[in-house]
C-alpha cells in the first residue's frame, strides 16, 4: 500500500512536470507563427486577453495596453478607440490598463502564455530590453513613413542600434521649480540658469536658510549633459573614462563635502517633491505635469513656487522622458496594430491629450499649437512650467544611449558615484571600474 | 491505532493541490536554472553556467552576505519578543481585546505607508534623531549610511512582525491548560520560573514554526528594501531575492534569477535543518 | 479577587508595556487616517507635524466611493476571500493531522518537501504557476485565484505544530471509546486547535484580501476586479492623490477589522480547558 502511493505520486508528478514543461518551453519560444498558437492551443480566450482573439465575421481584433491611464482617461482613450474603429471598418481595439506596479509582471506572464498585447505602452528603459531580446516588432517598416511628423531627437528613444522599434507618445522634460522665498531669503531675486550657478546659490541658500539648493540623485543624466558621452558611438564600450568626467567627479566630491548633497536625496532614501513640500530643497527639476504634487502635499510651499526652465549643463540640451508605443513582433495584425499606434500618437490625439493632462507631445505640429503658448505669464507653475516645457523642445532629447542594458549602466555609474561621494572613493579609481563593468555589460548584447 | 490509508485520505487533496501549484513550478524553476530562459526567446540548455556564474558574482556574495546579516538581527528578535507579548496580552486585564487588536495593526499597514512612516522617522531630522540630541547623541543616518542601514530595516521589520508572531503564540498559549499555572502558582513560583517550565516548554511546537517562518521570510525578503532603499545604499541592503527580482523582471534573465533562487534555497534548507535538530524533539 | 501587593505591580508593569506598544503601533494608523480626513487645502507635510486636520471632511471618502464601483469590487473581495479561508482552512488541516499524528512511512519526505516549496522565492515559480493555469483553462475568473491558494504549505505547517502540541491522552480515550479516524478528527482534535484555526483564518483572509498581482494577472474581466485592484486604480501615472489613497486604504481595511473581531473570541476561548472541564 505504502509503496504504491509513493509511485503513484511519483508518476503523477514526473507526468505533470513533463507537459507543464513542455508548454513553458513551446510557449518560451514566442511563437511568430499563425497557426493559431501553438504552445497555447486550448487557451481561453475570454474578455479580449491576447491576440489569438478572432472574432467572428473577419474582424481583425487587437489589444491595446496601457499603463495606470483608467480610470482619469477613460474617456479620451475610449474616444480615440471609437474614431479608429469608425475609420477602420473591421478592426476592433481591446484596450486593457496595467496598474504601474504590475507592468513587468504581466509583460512576461503574458509573453510566457503567448498574449502578448499587440499595441503596448511601454518606458524607454523597458523597451530596449524587450526590443534586443526580438519581442517588438520593426518600426522603420510600419511606420517609417511618419517618421518626420515628429521630433528628432525623441523619436530616437524608440531605437536599438539604429533600428527604431517604437513610436514615441506623450513625454516630459525637466523644468524647475523653486522656492522664491529660500532664494530670496539667500539674497537672490532671479532662478539660476546653469548648473554652476545654481551650485554657487546652493552655497548661499544652505548658509542663510539651512535649506539645500540644488541637489543630485545621480551621474547618469549628468554626464551627458555636461556633454561626457556614456557609450562610445558603435555602442560597444564604455566613453565615460575621460579627464572631463574626472573633473565633474571631484566637483561633485567637493560640493559634498561642503555638505550641498543631503544623503538621502543622493542615496535614493527620500522623495525629492516630500522635500520639496517640506522646504527642505529649494529647487526641484522635474517634469511640468508632477507640480501639481506639490500642491497636494503643502499648498503653502505651491504658493511660494514658481517655474523655471530646465537648469542647463554644457552640452545645452535637456534629456526628455519618453512613453512609447511599440508594436508585438508577435502579434498576428502588424499592419493593424501599427495603424493604431500612429493614430493614438498622431497630432489631433496627442494634442488633445495634453490637453487633458499637463505633458507634450511628440509630435511637431502638436507642440507647436498655441495651447502651450498661453501659460507663459501665469502665475500658476504648473501652468507657466508646462509653457517653459514645450519652449524647452527644440533642444531636449532623449540622453539615453540606445543599448539594451541601459538601466544596469544607470545603476552601475551611480554606485560609482556615490562611492566617490560617500565613501571617498578615488574618482579616477571609481571611473576605472564603472568603465569595467560597463564594458561587460556591453559586451552580453 | 491509524493505518497509513487514513493518512493519505487526508493528505491527498492538500497533496494535489500542493503538487499542482507549488511543487510542479518549482521543479519548472528548477530546470529553468539550467537554461538561458528569458521569456521571450527559445530557451538553451546551458548546463551548470548560471551556477557557476552566480558563484562568481560579487553582488550575489554581497547580498548573500546582508541576507545573513538580516536574518541574525530580525529572526532572534522575533522568536523571542513575541512570547513575551503574548503573555502580556493572553492575560486577564481590562481592555486588553483592545490592546491585541492594536499590537496586530502593523501587520496590516501595507509596506508603501510601512515605508512612508519608517523613512519620516528615520529621516536626518527625524524622530529618532531628535530623541537622540534630546539625550546629547549625534544624530545617526539610519537610511544612509551602510553601516546602519540594515539595523533600520531590522527594526521596521521587528516593529511589523511582533504583532504577527505574537498571534500564533497566543493561539498557542490557548492550548496550555491553566491548571498547571495555578498549580505552579499555589507551589510558589514566580514569574519567571512559572513561564520557564510552562510556558516555553508548552508554546515549543510554535516557537520551532516561527524560528522556522521568521528565518524563511528573512531570507526572502525585499520588499521592505524595495520599497525604503532600493537596495541601497550603495548595494547594502541588496538582498538576494532582490537580486532574483531585479534578473528575473527588469533584467530579464529568468534561468540566472532560477539559479540564484536555488542556491538560497539550498541555504535555507541546510538552515531550517540544523533549527530543527535543535527545536524539534517530534 | 483581593489584590495583593505582587499582583498590584504586575499590573501596572503590564500596563505600563501595553501602553508603550501602544503608542509605538498606532502611528501609521493616525497617520493614514488623519490624511485621509484632510481637506485638499491643508498640507500633509507641515511643520510640526499636524495630526488632527484643521478642517475635518469625509469628502476623500465620498470621492473614493462615487469614482469607483466599491460595492460591486467589495462584494468580489469578499467572495475570493471567503473561499480564499475556507479552503485553506479545510485542506490544511485535514493534510497536517496525519503529518502531526500518525506515523506512516514517506511522512518525514513529505513534511519535508511541503516545507520546502515555501523556501523558493515566489518571483521565480510565478510564471510555471501561470503557466499551468493556463494549461488547465483557469485563467480568467476567479477559480486561477482561488485555486493556487487553497492549500499553502505554510498553512500546513502551522497546523501541523497546533496538532502536535495536543497531549496523546485525549485521542487515546476516543480510541478507546471506539471512535472512527474521522470523527476523531472532527470531535476531538478539530476543537482543540480552534484557536490556531482562527489564526490561520485571519492570516489568510489578509492575505485574500490584500492580494493584489494574483487577481491582476489572472482576472480578465473588469466586473471580477476585487477592491485591492481597483484601489490600485487611485494611483494614476499623472494625478495620485495623496489623501484619496489614505481613504482607499482605509476603506479596505474596515472589513479586515470586522473579521479580526470576529475571530478574537476564538483565541481566548481556551480550547483545552474547555474540552478537559467541559
Amino acid at each position: 500500500m505504502v509503496r504504491k502511493s509513493k509511485l503513484f505520486i511519483l508518476i503523477a508528478a514526473l507526468a505533470l512536470f513533463v507537459s507543464a514543461c513542455g508548454g513553458g518551453g513551446s510557449s518560451g519560444t514566442g511563437s511568430t507563427g499563425d497557426g493559431g498558437g501553438s504552445g497555447s492551443g486550448n487557451e481561453q480566450t475570454s474578455g479580449g486577453e491576447g491576440n489569438a482573439a478572432e472574432g467572428s465575421g473577419g474582424t481583425k481584433e487587437i489589444t491595446f495596453w496601457t499603463i495606470s491611464l483608467s480610470p482619469t482617461f477613460d474617456d479620451y482613450i475610449n474616444g480615440v478607440i471609437a474614431d479608429f474603429e469608425a475609420q477602420n471598418p473591421g478592426v476592433k481595439v481591446n484596450w486593457q490598463d496595467i496598474p504601474y506596479d504590475a507592468v513587468e509582471q504581466k509583460t512576461l506572464t503574458a509573453a510566457a502564455s503567448n498574449s502578448l498585447a499587440d499595441v503596448m505602452n511601454l518606458n524607454t528603459d523597458y523597451l530596449k530590453k524587450l526590443a534586443g531580446l526580438g519581442a517588438l516588432a520593426n518600426m522603420d517598416e510600419l511606420a517609417g513613413d511618419v517618421k518626420d511628423q515628429y521630433f528628432e531627437g525623441v523619436w530616437s528613444a524608440g531605437e536599438l542600434k539604429g533600428v527604431s522599434y517604437a513610436i514615441p507618445w506623450y513625454l516630459s522634460n525637466s523644468v524647475t521649480l523653486y522656492n522664491k522665498e529660500l532664494l530670496e531669503k539667500a539674497g537672490f531675486s532671479e532662478p539660476p540658469k546653469t548648473e554652476e550657478e545654481a551650485w554657487e546659490m546652493s552655497k548661499a541658500i544652505k548658509e542663510k536658510t539651512g535649506a539645500y539648493g540644488f541637489t543630485t540623485s545621480g551621474i547618469q543624466l549628468t554626464f551627458p549633459q555636461e556633454g561626457i558621452k556614456v557609450v562610445s558611438d558603435d555602442y560597444t564600450k564604455a566613453a565615460f573614462n575621460t579627464p572631463e568626467a574626472l573633473e565633474l567627479l571631484k566637483k561633485f566630491k567637493q560640493r559634498y563635502d561642503e555638505g550641498l548633497i543631503p544623503d538621502e536625496l543622493l542615496l535614493g532614501q527620500a522623495k525629492p517633491n516630500e522635500w520639496y513640500a517640506q522646504e527642505k530643497i529649494a529647487f526641484w527639476a522635474t517634469g511640468p505635469q508632477l507640480f501639481r504634487q506639490v500642491k497636494d502635499l503643502s499648498p503653502e510651499v505651491y504658493e511660494k513656487s514658481d517655474a523655471t526652465g530646465a537648469i542647463m549643463g554644457k552640452s545645452g540640451k535637456v534629456n526628455v522622458a519618453i512613453m512609447n508605443i511599440a508594436v508585438a513582433e508577435s502579434s498576428k495584425h502588424k499592419e493593424e496594430a501599427a495603424a493604431f499606434a500612429k493614430f493614438i500618437t498622431n497630432g489631433e490625439n496627442q494634442l488633445a491629450f495634453s490637453k487633458i493632462v499637463a505633458i507634450l507631445p511628440s509630435v511637431k505640429s502638436a507642440a507647436a499649437d498655441e495651447y502651450f503658448t498661453k501659460g507663459a505669464d501665469s502665475t500658476d507653475p504648473a501652468e507657466k512650467g508646462l509653457y517653459l516645457a514645450a519652449k524647452q523642445l527644440e533642444y531636449s532629447e532623449n540622453m539615453y544611449p540606445p543599448v539594451e542594458n541601459i538601466s544596469q549602466i544607470n545603476k552601475v555609474l551611480n554606485e560609482e558615484f556615490q562611492k566617490v561621494l560617500v565613501q571617498g572613493k578615488d574618482p579616477q579609481q571609481a571611473l576605472n571600474d564603472a568603465e569595467a563593468e560597463v564594458n561587460k555589460l556591453l559586451a552580453t548584447e | 491505532m491509524y493505518k497509513t490509508r487514513h493518512a493519505w485520505f487526508f493528505l491527498t487533496p492538500a497533496l494535489l493541490l500542493l503538487m499542482a501549484f507549488s511543487i510542479i513550478p518549482a521543479f519548472i524553476a528548477f530546470f529553468l536554472s539550467f537554461t538561458n530562459y528569458n521569456v521571450f526567446q527559445p530557451m538553451d540548455w546551458v548546463g551548470l553556467k548560471n551556477y557557476m556564474a552566480v558563484l562568481r558574482d560579487s553582488e550575489f556574495w554581497n547580498a548573500m552576505k546582508n541576507t545573513f546579516y538580516y536574518w541574525i538581527l530580525v529572526t532572534p528578535a522575533l522568536v523571542v519578543l513575541p512570547v513575551f507579548l503574548a503573555i502580556l496580552v493572553n492575560q486577564k486585564l481590562l481592555g486588553v481585546k483592545v490592546f491585541r487588536l492594536i499590537f496586530y495593526f502593523p501587520v496590516l499597514v501595507s509596506v508603501v505607508v510601512t515605508a512612508f512612516l519608517w523613512q519620516w522617522m528615520f529621516a536626518s531630522d527625524g524622530i529618532f534623531n531628535y530623541f537622540l540630541s534630546l539625550l546629547g547623541i549625534e544624530p545617526v543616518k539610519w537610511l544612509t549610511s551602510t553601516k546602519v542601514v540594515m539595523p533600520s530595516l531590522g527594526i521596521v521589520t521587528v516593529w511589523q512582525g511582533l504583532g504577527y508572531y505574537m498571534l500564533f503564540y497566543l493561539a498557542g498559549l490557548q492550548s496550555v491548560p491553566s491548571d498547571l499555572y495555578e498549580a505552579a502558582e499555589l507551589d510558589g513560583a514566580g514569574f519567571w520560573r512559572k513561564h520557564l517550565n510552562i510556558t516555553f516548554p508548552m508554546l515549543r511546537p510554535m516557537i520551532f514554526f516561527v524560528a522556522v517562518v521568521s528565518t524563511m521570510s528573512a531570507f526572502k525578503e525585499f520588499t521592505l528594501m524595495l520599497t525604503m532603499t532600493q537596495g541601497g545604499p550603495i548595494g547594502a541592503s541588496t538582498t538576494v531575492v532582490y537580486l532574483v527580482f531585479e534578473e528575473a523582471f527588469t533584467s530579464l534573465n529568468m534561468g540566472y534569477a532560477s539559479a540564484i533562487s536555488f542556491l538560497l534555497f539550498a541555504v535555507i534548507l541546510v538552515l531550517s535543518m540544523l533549527n530543527q535538530r535543535t527545536l524539534d524533539k517530534e | 479577587m483581593n489584590i495583593t501587593k505582587p499582583k498590584l505591580i504586575r499590573w501596572i508593569i503590564s500596563y505600563v508595556f501595553l501602553i508603550a506598544m501602544t503608542m509605538v503601533t498606532i502611528v501609521p494608523f493616525l497617520w493614514s487616517v488623519s490624511t485621509s480626513l484632510k481637506g485638499q487645502n491643508e498640507a500633509i507635510f507641515s511643520m510640526p507635524p499636524k495630526l488632527i486636520p484643521v478642517n475635518l471632511t469625509f469628502e476623500n471618502y465620498m470621492t473614493v466611493w462615487n469614482s469607483l464601483p466599491i460595492p460591486l469590487y467589495m462584494w468580489n473581495s469578499v467572495i475570493l476571500s471567503f473561499f480564499g479561508v475556507l479552503l485553506p482552512l479545510i485542506f490544511c488541516s485535514l493534510a497536517a493531522f496525519p503529518l502531526a499524528r500518525m506515523n506512516f512511512r514517506g511522512k518525514q519526505l513529505i513534511f519535508i518537501i511541503i516545507i520546502a516549496t515555501m523556501m523558493i522565492p515566489g518571483e521565480v515559480t510565478m510564471i510555471p504557476i501561470y503557466l499551468i493555469l493556463n494549461k488547465l483553462g483557469l485563467l480568467g475568473g476567479f477559480a486561477g485565484v482561488i485555486l493556487p491558494g487553497a492549500v499553502s504549505a505554510f498553512g500546513i505547517f502551522l497546523m501541523r505544530q497546533a496538532f502536535v502540541g495536543i497531549p496523546k491522552e485525549l485521542e487515546e480515550s476516543a480510541v478507546i471509546d471506539g471512535a472512527g479516524v474521522l470523527r476523531i478528527w472532527a470531535s476531538i482534535m478539530f476543537p482543540m486547535v480552534k484557536p490556531m484555526l482562527a489564526t490561520l483564518g485571519i492570516l489568510s483572509f489578509i492575505g485574500a484580501w490584500n492580494n493584489f498581482l494574483w487577481p491582476y494577472l489572472v482576472i480578465e474581466n473588469e466586473k471580477l476586479y476585487p477592491l485591492t485592484i481597483g484601489l490600485y486604480k487611485l494611483k494614476g501615472t499623472f494625478v495620485t492623490n495623496t489623501r484619496l489613497v489614505a481613504a482607499g486604504a482605509m476603506i479596505a481595511l474596515l472589513p479586515i477589522l470586522v473579521v479580526f473581531v470576529l475571530f478574537q473570541k476564538y483565541f481566548i476561548q481556551g480550547a483545552y480547558s474547555s474540552a478537559v472541564k467541559g
